[in-house]
């Protein structure tokens, strides 16, 4: 509550934020609500380059998928899916990602699929668990795990060793999060069904490193959902937006000190992610942004409608669909000192 | 009411791998610790490697206990007035088979893979070999012609030797030899 006053002209400026006639123009010819397309205005600084964002969310995005080493080489998932007439290619940040350029069948009704063999996931959601780089012997907790891309994706690079602790609210969604580990062979991961931010009353300083892909707007999946060109409001990403500065100060508690932590949205939007991260390192003293190995996307925004968020911003990565070819994604990672 | 509880694991378990395929797995089951959750009647059976059970004993272990809905690896489930009939699950078959089953299990033709991985039975005439006995109403392992994993099935009759199966291929090759029980395909149509 306290913060919420602190923070109270920043939160006016940025959620009251209204589209001028460019903006509706734009909005009306792409099927956008008006205000995102203004905002994009605001990040970009330039209305061509936000008609490139906005062609880009138009074209298709190559399905990936993901080997999981847990249960097969991925030299011979490669060899075994060729001989079913299925193209890909390997996605060069992604050690274990894979483009699928052509496939005569559904990639989610193959046997190889069924046998836990891969994952579907998405390209850029593949990188914060690389980014997280989580080892074997260590306690990771993942604090919005549904559907399981990234869990099973961590329990992989621990080889089955350590524990994860996998956190799922919706008790809809914990049923594919269960279905998914058992899939894919992980036998490492307690899934807990609840609140992550009650964690924080019995796992205070327990983790070596923390995974928060936060609940958001989706709104760098437009290209794969267009639906939600229209389907967020201001007053959603208004609550998202508290709910993300929450779940990333549950984070930080849950952490031990020098421990690591990734914040990741599948969103560009600054209100879920840099803002996000400029409330929270305002807030608390014991954290800090570092620099993200894999040199993808553009660096972060260090200024968004006048506000300076800081140029340790810049250490964090935006992916654009019209620059990178992967769903819209944005990563921080930080250390808890 | 939900409730969550570690202790040891039960001899049940590895009582019913022994019956069904002929082998034990006492040492992965002391090794271990298994977690139960039950739901009224019915208890699903955890297997929970020690150090996971590290970070109970360090933190409030029945807030934890609370919220937990999975852990480790699932093994099946049973009913508390019943205690002799388990449910396996996927897993335990597989943990039986990486512990050298030596009975109840059949591999499978391509045909055959496919009918299974849809959830359906099995006919004779899909079954390229097995490891003998298949016995009347045993949990039997299904594997395909790689050898890989697909599911379990209930034998429908019991097939002593791979002479008797190919006079059975040759005799009714429509026979419904195997029940399908659980399949790989289970994640897709009821995995959410």
């Amino acid at each position: 509550m306290q913060m919420d006053k602190r923070f109270k002209h920043l939160d006016e400026r940025i959620f009251g934020i209204s589209p001028t006639l460019k903006a509706k123009e734009l909005a009306e010819r792409y099927g956008y609500l008006p205000y995102m397309i203004q905002r994009y205005y605001e990040m970009l600084g330039d209305w061509q380059e936000v008609v490139l964002l906005l062609e880009g969310n138009e074209e298709r995005i190559l399905p990936s998928i993901r080997c999981n080493t847990l249960k097969i080489k991925c030299k011979t998932l490669e060899e075994r899916l060729s001989s079913k007439n299925i193209k890909i290619r390997k996605i060069p940040w992604a050690p274990h990602g894979y483009w699928v350029e052509h496939s005569d069948i559904s990639i989610g009704a193959l046997h190889e699929y069924l046998h836990g063999y891969y994952y579907i996931q998405g390209p850029a959601s593949m990188i914060p668990a690389y980014i997280l780089g989580p080892t074997e012997k260590e306690l990771v907790v993942d604090l919005a795990a549904a559907p399981g891309g990234k869990t099973t994706q961590l329990a992989q690079l621990m080889s089955n060793s350590g524990t994860i602790i996998a956190v799922e609210r919706n008790r809809k969604r914990v049923k594919s999060l269960i279905s998914n580990v058992r899939r894919m062979g992980v036998t490492n991961t307690i899934i807990l069904n609840t609140d992550a931010r009650k964690l924080r009353l019995y796992l205070k300083e327990v983790f070596d490193k923390t995974l928060l892909d936060a609940p958001c707007t989706g709104e760098g999946l437009i290209p794969l959902i267009p639906e939600r060109k229209r389907s967020r409001t201001m007053n959603d990403l208004k609550i998202l937006h508290r709910l993300q500065v929450e779940l990333l100060l549950t984070a930080i508690e849950l952490t031990r000190d020098n421990g690591l932590i990734v914040y990741t949205t599948c969103s560009i939007a600054p209100e879920e992610n840099e803002y996000v991260l400029y409330k929270v390192l305002n807030t608390v003293d014991n954290i800090e942004l570092l620099p993200i190995s894999i040199d993808i996307g553009v660096p972060g925004l260090d200024e968004y409608l006048g506000i300076n968020m800081g140029s340790e911003m810049k250490l964090t990565r935006r992916l654009y669909t019209y620059l990178t070819g992967t769903e819209g994604f944005f990563i921080a990672l930080l250390r808890k000192r | 009411m939900r409730i969550a509880k570690i202790n040891k694991c039960t001899k049940l378990i590895d009582e019913f791998v022994q019956r069904n395929w002929n082998t034990k797995i006492p040492h992965i089951l002391k090794e271990n610790k298994c977690m139960y959750i039950e739901h009224g009647n019915k208890v699903e059976i955890y297997l929970v490697q020690t150090n996971q059970l590290r970070l109970l004993k360090t933190t409030k272990t029945e807030e934890l206990l609370r919220h937990t809905v999975f852990a480790g690896i699932f093994l099946g489930t049973y009913w508390k007035e019943n205690k002799e009939f388990i449910e396996p699950s996927l897993e335990l078959g597989y943990l039986a088979l990486l512990n050298n089953a030596k009975q109840n299990v059949v591999y499978v033709n391509t045909i055959g893979e496919k009918l299974f991985l849809y959830g359906r039975d099995l006919f004779v005439q899909s079954i390229n070999s097995i490891i003998p006995p298949i016995r009347y109403k045993s949990y039997v392992i299904i594997l395909n012609s790689n050898g890989e994993y697909l599911g379990l099935g209930i034998a429908l009759t019991s097939i002593h030797s791979v002479y008797y199966l190919e006079k059975l291929k040759i005799d009714n090759p429509r026979f419904i030899l195997i029940k399908n029980y659980i399949d790989l395909g289970w994640y897709l149509r009821h995995g959410g």
